[in-house]
């Protein structure tokens, strides 16, 4: 019951930095993906 | 701080090319090599004072084309609330309704030319998220607990 709880507690807390780690990662490549395209024309 | 300088530019006038080189937070008022402002920051405040102008500036009548893109903002985050959080009276609906607004400015700033992307550093989307997260424990330990 205890590793339950250390269990949940972890992903609670894990979905926050999971979530601005995706808006971040999102954002960063897709400013550089349309950076690369616009270095090709 | 002369190896920061030196190393800012060298990105600047070698890496113009560089995909990478648009997120560097550069600084643009610095005395005695301690930087006191820099681009995130610029950034960051005009996208509040663009938020603050545009919910300041609204209209019930809709007199400008800007109050009807503010009240489909406004319907759209409203319909959203309605069918994921079921508290009655929507007491929280200001703050999600804040936090679309700033987010959807940023973005949509950060997609001008030459310009700088602040979601796109990950200091703001950590502490946008800590904010929300620890604001929504407490009120959940104090009203539920």
């Amino acid at each position: 019951m205890p590793f339950l709880v250390f269990i949940e507690a972890v992903s609670y807390i894990a979905r926050v930095l999971s979530l601005s780690i995706r808006l971040f990662a999102n954002m960063m490549s897709g400013h550089a993906l349309l950076k690369i395209l616009i270095g090709f024309s | 701080m002369l190896s920061f300088n030196t190393m800012l530019f060298a990105s600047v006038f070698q890496g113009a090319l560089d995909p990478l080189e648009q997120f560097e937070v550069v600084s643009i008022y610095a005395v005695d090599g301690t930087s006191y402002f820099n681009n995130l920051g610029l950034m960051l405040f005009l996208n509040l004072c663009l938020t603050v102008a545009l919910l300041a500036g609204f209209n019930m009548n809709l007199t400008n084309n800007y109050d009807f893109i503010i009240k489909n903002i406004y319907q759209l985050v409203q319909s959203m609330v309605k069918e994921n959080l079921y508290i009655r009276k929507q007491q929280y609906f200001a703050v999600l309704f804040y936090l679309f607004t700033t987010l959807l400015l940023a973005n949509l700033i950060g997609l001008l030319p030459y310009s700088f992307t602040v979601t796109s550093s990950f200091v703001v989307t950590l502490f946008i998220s800590l904010m929300h997260f620890v604001g929504v424990n407490i009120i959940g330990a104090s009203q539920h607990g």
